[in-house]
């Protein structure tokens, strides 16, 4: 009964703020709400809510008319698949392959993945996934076809999105997984991460763009310049991303 | 006519239009053309044999567990059946996501029974029994649902009646109660195994999605969407044939059983 009054003469007296819609990959979540703030206090009234999921479905949404104004994924090819106005698009950010253990294991080299029991992937419709598909191929290429077949017959699960396949490391449930970087540092010290080989190793290029359909379109620029500032830059960086 | 009856014949139009339009919309723009390529992929029909193991698994384990769970409780103290009764709703008001998650808790590594299991080489999460947890779970309100009501519709005279005919006290669930059950039980099945075959959200949490192990249907149509929509899309013809099947099937046996 006190709360309440107080509560709406506040709202009374903000401004009504403008809403940008970002639909971003699971794999940003955590970088993307800690600049929220930021982006509130850089560009008064305007404010940034966000869609997490796996690329793949974001794109699929946006393109069966979900109201979104910037679309940050997590490969070009599914950014590529999406109706975007290419005159606003970037390459904002990139990642690096790890692969995560329990803290009871740490790896010393590529080949010893081999010897993880059970393993958690994303599936390969996923970024995530396919670079690790890419990533296992290449390293056939130097360990043999028998590595890689005994490398996929320890795979006990094809998760949905990469930060499944974290969470089922953490928990125990899977001895290893290959995740981006930036998902191992979120975990801390809950997990072991070992980085994979450059040789062998894509790195994950993350596009950034606005919808054709998007109604906010400054305010989604705002976003945009806000991530790719030196500001947003170094934000990124801190979660464990590679510079654009 | 009164204003009040043309409310209720346009409210009474609503909800059947609604299903209507959205089933028939999948129909219509199912590619039917493909199907005969799209069906075949064994991707499809390793979905298709992994809801069928897991759901009939299911539906053993609820048509015999359920029916005892049913047939007991009405023996116990009003407080404790009570009780029983409520536990055994709640997970039709858990988001499937929640089951999965407190599966995955309860019987996962890190758990004390789970960490037991693991140590006798066995590890629930990302198996064929995780998919069968996980159904039942979620399955077995449905099922146990219609039983009581069959339970409580019996004449509560009957035992009596029974015992005069000669049949003794320990031997009238078995006698009496379940022929008469029988209906109840057939319509507890078919909710719950709808409800398992369509099971997502506690699966993809507690058993994982792996083709040919893990994957059922509705997981298999989800990767599909994220992939390959016309493959999900044919996915979804057979969910929705098997329904129709399921359903049809339903009345023709109540039919005969009734008579």
């Amino acid at each position: 009964m006190i709360v309440f009054p107080i509560l709406t003469r506040s709202s009374h007296f903000e401004q009504p703020k403008t809403t940008v819609i970002v639909f971003a990959a699971a794999s940003l979540k955590d970088a993307f709400q800690s600049l929220e703030p930021s982006f509130e206090l850089k560009y008064p009234g305007y404010r940034a809510k966000f869609n997490f999921a796996g690329s793949q479905i974001l794109s699929a949404q946006i393109n069966e008319g979900s109201p979104c104004d910037v679309f940050a994924s997590a490969n070009w090819k599914i950014f590529d698949k999406t109706d975007i106005a290419t005159q606003f698009t970037h390459q904002f950010a990139r990642n690096r392959l790890v692969i995560v253990t329990g803290l009871s294991r740490s790896l010393t080299n590529d080949a010893q993945l081999v010897k993880i029991p059970s393993l958690v992937l994303a599936d390969k419709s996923v970024p995530a996934g396919n670079y690790a598909e890419q990533y296992l191929r290449a390293c056939s290429a130097k360990f043999g076809q028998a590595w890689y077949s005994q490398v996929k017959s320890h795979v006990r699960s094809y998760e949905t999105d990469v930060r499944q396949v974290l969470q089922k490391i953490v928990l125990g449930e899977g001895d290893g997984g290959i995740v981006y970087q930036s998902d191992a540092q979120s975990a801390g010290s809950k997990i072991n991460s070992f980085p994979v080989n450059p040789k062998f190793g894509p790195i994950a290029k993350y596009p950034i763009g606005i919808p054709t359909e998007s109604a906010q379109v400054l305010g989604a620029r705002y976003w945009i310049s806000l991530v790719l500032s030196r500001f947003g830059q170094a934000r990124l960086k801190q979660f464990g991303f590679l510079s654009k | 006519m009164k204003p009040l009856r043309w409310f209720t014949i346009l409210g009474s139009i609503i909800v059947p239009a609604f299903i209507l339009l959205v089933l028939g919309t999948y129909l219509y723009r199912a590619p039917w053309r493909e199907l005969a390529g799209l069906l075949p992929s064994s991707t499809v029909w390793q979905a298709i044999f992994v809801s069928l193991k897991s759901s009939v698994a299911c539906l053993l384990l609820l048509c015999v567990l359920g029916t005892c769970l049913c047939l007991e409780e009405r023996k116990w103290p009003k407080w404790f059946h009570t009780g029983v009764q409520l536990l055994t709703v709640l997970p039709v008001f858990l988001p499937p996501a929640v089951a999965g998650l407190a599966l995955l808790l309860a019987l996962g590594k890190s758990s004390l029974i789970g960490a037991w299991l693991f140590r006798h080489h066995i590890q629930l999460p990302f198996s064929l029994p995780a998919v069968v947890l996980a159904q039942l779970f979620v399955s077995a309100p449905f099922f146990l649902q219609q039983v009581r009501a069959g339970v409580a519709a019996v004449d509560s005279n009957l035992m009596d009646m029974a015992a005069t005919d000669g049949v003794p006290h320990e031997l009238f669930d078995f006698k009496v109660m379940m022929p008469l059950l029988q209906i109840s039980i057939l319509d507890g099945l078919l909710l719950a195994g709808a409800r398992a075959i369509g099971e997502f959200g506690a699966t993809i949490l507690f058993a994982g999605n792996l083709q040919s192990v893990t994957q059922t249907m509705p997981l298999a149509i989800y990767v599909g969407f994220e992939e390959d929509l016309k493959s999900a899309q044919a996915l979804g013809l057979v969910l929705i044939a098997v329904a129709l099947v399921v359903l049809a099937g339903q009345r023709y046996l109540r039919r005969r059983l009734q008579r």
